[in-house]
């Protein structure tokens, strides 16, 4: 079990060096340094080589990416390309706004998924199931700018209940978002609870088919108590998985939503850094989601294997 | 005469095959267990035998209805209760043993649990009382350790251990009768024989109706007072075990009866000599670790070196003849093939075919040459054969391979190798789904043969078919080696059918050898105390 | 070692062509199917000859028309600079099918080869492979294509490349988990065990058997790539104006969208049917091929 524990975190620490390397090879390849981009016409000459030695860029790649990484292991990303502000200070105020967004639709868009799903696969092929089944197409496929304007258009132009775009500062405190996030939430809620369920719904129908199922049947154990202590304990656990990556989806940056509701999250903080170009923002952020991404699905693991007993004491026994 | 417990009357069931169309699969079947009897049900795959049994609770799988008759528990329609009714009657008076317990009891249930909640929804109990009567019932099917059971998870029990469990569980409801579906399919012959005696001695205890549902003749033979024929949803025959088994009169049933092998009778005196042959296939103290060295292991070391799954194994076949290796399922008998084929390479000793040479471990390391010389089939013709090929494509692969065949001639060739496995040359253009499990297994035949080779490795080859199936496809394969000078290594569980097909015989405990040598010495003079245990366990329908 | 290759039979095998029309006319026989097909072939035909069925030109502007209301003439109304809003409806869907189109088959290709090998191969290189495979999906899904795009422009040589490569690597994943479903069937053992190559093991016994489940991947993944597609551009990073492309007009109209929602509805209907047709024709297939990918979490 602690053999498993410790190879799965080493692997999570490789994948996370795997992306740093990535990133830092791929801004390489790309063309233009923080230099050019902040001199624009200017970066040539004397002028770029002075730039480049201000900002250590005229050292070698391995050496920077040695820095660089090291920084970033500590938490300190350093300054932005125009210099003005401190990275990991204004990363940490999205990285907070994201938070509150992720929990938003979690706390409601996770059991309302799970409900759902699981009135869906036991009513397998009747109304309930073909209308909430429906209606999941519906809402994981319309693009989520398609949904968020339909919903700006209905509450906000004709209702006139909630403001279009959130103007609260990216620094206001949490509360502050209250109420105009819900827009933003609503509609990340729709595309999660989406897919969440379509995937309990059919580990439902695949645990309500079993033959352990039958065999309480047969026992004599009455419908509902078969449903709570036979199937879904088992049925629900492959949801854990489908939750992490919800979860790391949700503050991977929903880029098109926060950009909709001019949302301060990473998203749009990283869509600012494309277009500003800035080099040192963008690589931060990706190692800070890709850090997420792996975490996320490590503590999922974990949590799989904690609730499956079958996966908890066979690892013991291999140990 | 006592009034019987379950009365299946006319009862037919079937499933809407398309609109308007009903499939029948039970064609007005009646029956009945008395108390203190035990019904026997026997029929091949598809005959409608679990439909049956699962009848008698009043369920039938999603898809089936009832058309017409009736069933009665203790004078109580069954099909007529409600749903609260019914979940009173199931798991209570009528208590069911499953199929495979291992896929019957809910993976993330404790025992305990699982068998207190029995107890709790059918006995009066309170609930201080529903532990210590768990355990009783659990020490009552002769488990051992009952607390550390209760505390574990079905995955971590045996099969057999499995299987207890789920009687204990149709205990708890102080059954009247016990509907039984394949209770020790997929069970070692000495754990069947086990769970079989436990049903016997508890069923005598508590003189409960019992309905036995097998495919196997020897169980039937073994537990059953009165037996009935099941073929293609219709009971053909039924009547006292002892005359249908002895005197069947009815064709069908004739047939399956005779298509059981049994082990003949051997005397020491009778026992012959195996013929000098030139030597086929050696083995020299060959070891097989079943666990391979994963990439993290050849690279960081790291997990202690393992034990050999198999170790110490010597063979000698001769051309021409057979080997049987016999031993209960984890003895190592499908490794040793395997590695035979190179598929799991040996860690030590050596592997020599035509008496010269000497087979690298891994097949990468084989040439084409070698490779042809050792064919291998398999046990489940449903997987050995790609669903996407037809026949032909299928044979036209060895040789290809190995003969440079293409076009017209492999075709030609392909026919012949159907027309000697029996199979007319329109298979060539089938897909493997428009084949029974027969026709595919001679295909998987043809396919081996295809290559010429000189070994033929049958890994349980006969298991996954219906015993009639299972006579002629015996049947082929000793023709072909008379014809062919091929031998044979033949895996097995069955002792009739290993002995009825080889020379040696090879009894393997853990991985080991426990017993070798001809075949009729082994079957008539058994060493060992093992080998004798399994001979001990062989169920036959004429022994009862 | 010689290898195998499919021999020439003259009588011939049942056809995978014959097989794919079959599953074809199960596939419309279905409710959703047949909605679904229906959808996809609209869009594809109206995509084709859409430049000879408009009404009026897509980069005509007409400033004394502004924003105006539908009308007879204007069936859809006039976007922000006097355009037609039906004209360009009908020609927004060019760009997306044509580039997801030329993308997706790539993605398959690329992905599905190199997952069906590590899948069979193993060891480290399979080890290695998974380990980037891994890093590349802990990026943030959309992001690296907004750097493509912004570094080397929107060309459609940049974006089918970028979107095949990057919409490869769940694919690899998803052939690399199928291939270990088969590679563990006897058929591929007794392919082994006969000596076949790795590359002819591949060809007959793994590449047709995941076939299926490849076929649902490709057609589920074409929802995502057009819904991904439709998103740069409304971000600003898909098509060049003044290119018509459903995602970008939605971007424009919204902000007059309190003086003529009719600009956002006509794109945000035809973008929606579309992606709506290709995910139900997916559900569908994977219904009749009997592949339940909802099973697993997605990658």
């Amino acid at each position: 079990m602690i053999n498993l524990l410790l190879r799965r975190l080493a692997l999570g620490v490789v994948t996370v060096w795997l992306v740093s390397v990535i990133i830092f090879a791929g801004m390489e390849v790309l063309p233009g340094d923080a230099c050019t981009v902040v001199l624009e016409r200017d970066a040539q000459g004397e002028v770029l080589e002075n730039c480049r030695k201000n900002l250590g860029l005229d050292k070698p790649a391995l050496q920077r990416y040695l820095d660089w990484a090291a920084g970033a292991a500590r938490g300190d990303f350093g300054l932005s390309a125009d210099g003005t502000t401190k990275i990991s200070t204004e990363v940490a105020l999205r990285v907070k706004n994201s938070i509150l967004l992720a929990a938003g639709a979690l706390s409601v868009g996770v059991p309302l998924a799970i409900f759902l799903g699981v009135i869906a696969g036991l009513a397998r092929d009747r109304f309930p199931d073909i209308f909430v089944s429906t209606l999941a197409i519906f809402a994981m496929t319309i693009p989520e700018f398609v949904t968020a304007t339909i919903l700006v258009l209905i509450f906000s132009i004709w209702l006139g209940l909630l403001p279009a775009v959130v103007l609260t500062p990216a620094d206001a405190p949490a509360l502050a978002f209250w109420p105009e996030f819900i827009p933003a939430v609503i509609v990340l809620i729709m595309v999660m609870v989406a897919h969440i369920m379509r995937m309990v719904r059919s580990s439902v129908i695949e645990v309500m088919a079993s033959e352990y199922v039958q065999m309480a049947t047969l026992k004599g154990v009455p419908y509902w108590r078969i449903v709570f202590r036979h199937a879904l304990p088992n049925a629900l656990l492959p949801a854990i998985n489908v939750v992490a990556l919800t979860v790391a989806w949700l503050l991977g940056g929903v880029v098109v939503v926060e950009v909709v509701f001019n949302y301060p999250g990473i998203g749009r903080m990283m869509i600012d850094a494309i277009s500003d170009r800035d080099l040192p923002i963008i690589q931060a952020l990706v190692m800070l989601i890709a850090a997420t991404y792996v975490l996320v699905n490590l503590v999922a693991d974990l949590a799989s294997m904690l609730l499956n007993p079958r996966l908890r004491t066979l690892k013991m026994r291999a140990k | 005469m006592s009034a019987p417990i379950i009365d299946i009357r006319d009862l037919s069931v079937g499933f809407t095959a398309r609109a308007g169309h009903t499939q029948e699969v039970l064609k007005s079947v009646s029956v009945s267990v008395k108390a203190g009897e035990t019904l026997g049900i026997v029929g091949e795959s598809g005959s409608g035998k679990s439909t049956l049994a699962l009848a008698s609770m009043g369920y039938l799988k999603p898809g089936l209805h009832k058309l017409g008759g009736d069933v009665t528990f203790q004078g109580i329609d069954v099909f007529a209760q409600s749903l609260r009714q019914l979940e009173g009657l199931r798991g209570g008076k009528l208590g069911l043993i499953p199929q495979s317990s291992g896929q019957a009891l809910t993976p993330t249930m404790r025992i305990g649990a699982q068998i207190t909640e029995a107890l709790s929804l059918h006995c009066a109990l309170p609930s201080a009382d529903c532990a210590p009567r768990a355990e009783e019932l659990l020490t009552q099917v002769r488990l051992p350790d009952v607390p550390a059971i209760m505390k574990r998870y079905p995955h971590e029990l045996s099969g057999g251990q499995q299987q207890r469990v789920a009687i204990a569980m149709a205990l708890a409801g102080e059954p009247d009768a016990l509907v039984l579906d394949e209770p020790t399919t997929g069970l070692d012959v000495t754990t069947q024989k086990q769970i079989l005696d436990l049903v016997q001695d508890l069923a005598k205890e508590r003189n409960m109706a019992m309905m036995l549902v097998s495919h196997d003749l020897g169980v039937i033979a073994r537990c059953c007072d009165r037996v009935a024929v099941m073929y293609y949803g219709e009971i053909v025959l039924e009547g006292p075990t002892r005359d249908v088994l002895s005197n069947p009169g009815h064709p069908y049933a004739q047939q399956l009866i005779d298509a059981v092998p049994r082990i003949q009778k051997v005397t020491a005196k009778a026992k012959k000599t195996l013929p000098n042959t030139e030597e086929a296939l050696r083995l020299e103290d060959v070891g097989i670790c079943y666990h391979q060295p994963g990439f993290w292991e050849k690279t960081f070391g790291g997990a202690a070196p393992r034990e050999l799954t198999v170790d110490g194994i010597d063979i000698s076949l001769g051309k021409g003849q057979t080997i049987g290796l016999v031993g209960e399922s984890g003895s190592g008998k499908s490794t040793i093939l395997k590695a035979i084929a190179g598929l799991l390479p040996a860690q030590k000793g050596s592997i020599r075919v035509g008496g010269d040479t000497v087979l690298k471990p891994s097949i990468d390391r084989r040439r084409p040459e070698e490779l042809r010389r050792v064919q291998m089939i398999f046990q489940n013709p449903d997987d050995s054969l790609n669903p996407r090929h037809t026949v032909a494509e299928i044979l036209a692969q060895p040789l290809y391979l190995y003969f440079g065949m293409t076009g017209q001639k492999a075709r030609d060739r392909a026919a012949e190798m159907l027309d000697t496995v029996r199979l007319t040359p329109a298979y060539l253009d089938r897909l493997p789904r428009q084949m029974s499990g027969g026709e595919k297994q001679r295909v998987a035949i043809a396919r081996a043969f295809a290559a010429e080779p000189e070994i033929v490795l049958c890994d349980e080859i006969t298991s996954a078919l219906d015993v009639s199936v299972q006579a002629s496809v015996l049947e082929l394969l000793a023709d072909l080696k008379a014809q062919k000078q091929t031998s044979y290594v033949f895996v097995g569980h069955d002792l009739a059918v290993v002995q009825q097909l080889s020379d040696q015989v090879m009894v393997l405990q853990n991985g080991r050898i426990c017993e070798a040598g001809p075949v009729d010495q082994v079957y008539a003079t058994p060493k060992s105390d093992y080998t004798k245990m399994l001979f001990d366990a062989v169920l036959e329908p004429g022994a009862a | 070692m010689t290898d195998a290759v499919t021999p020439n039979f003259p009588a011939d095998r049942p056809s995978t062509l014959r097989r794919w029309g079959q599953v074809f006319r199960d596939l419309i026989r279905r409710p959703s199917g047949a909605i679904g097909v229906f959808l996809v072939a609209l869009h594809v035909i109206v995509a084709l000859i859409s430049p000879w069925i408009v009404p009026y030109d897509f980069k005509t502007m007409d400033s004394a028309i502004i924003l105006a209301p539908p009308t007879p003439e204007h069936w859809m109304g006039t976007d922000a600079l006097g355009r037609d809003v039906l004209t360009r409806v009908l020609l927004g869907g060019r760009e997306a099918l044509w580039v997801c189109f030329l993308a997706i088959p790539l993605t398959m290709i690329w992905g599905g080869l190199v997952g069906v090998y590590l899948g069979l191969r193993g060891g480290w290189v399979d080890e290695v492979a998974m380990r980037l495979v891994d890093a590349f999906l802990a990026l943030p899904g959309i992001l690296p294509l907004m750097v493509f795009v912004f570094v080397f422009g929107a060309g459609n040589e940049v974006l089918i490349p970028t979107l095949a490569f990057f919409f490869g690597i769940p694919v690899i994943r998803v052939a690399r988990g199928a291939t270990h479903d088969v590679v563990a069937r006897d058929y591929v053992l007794a392919a082994r065990a006969r000596g076949h190559s790795r590359a002819s093991i591949m060809r007959r016994e793994l590449l047709p058997n995941t076939l299926d489940v490849m076929m649902v991947e490709g057609a589920m993944r074409l929802s995502w790539m057009l819904l991904t597609f439709s998103s740069l551009s409304f971000l600003g990073f898909g098509v060049t104006p003044p290119i018509p492309d459903w995602g970008q007009m939605i971007s424009e109209a919204r902000v007059y969208m309190s003086l003529a929602p009719w600009g956002v509805l006509g794109p945000m209907i035809a973008l929606s049917t579309l992606i709506i047709g290709v995910n139900l024709t997916a559900d569908a297939l994977a219904k009749t091929l009997g592949i339940d990918r909802t099973r697993k979490a997605v990658v």
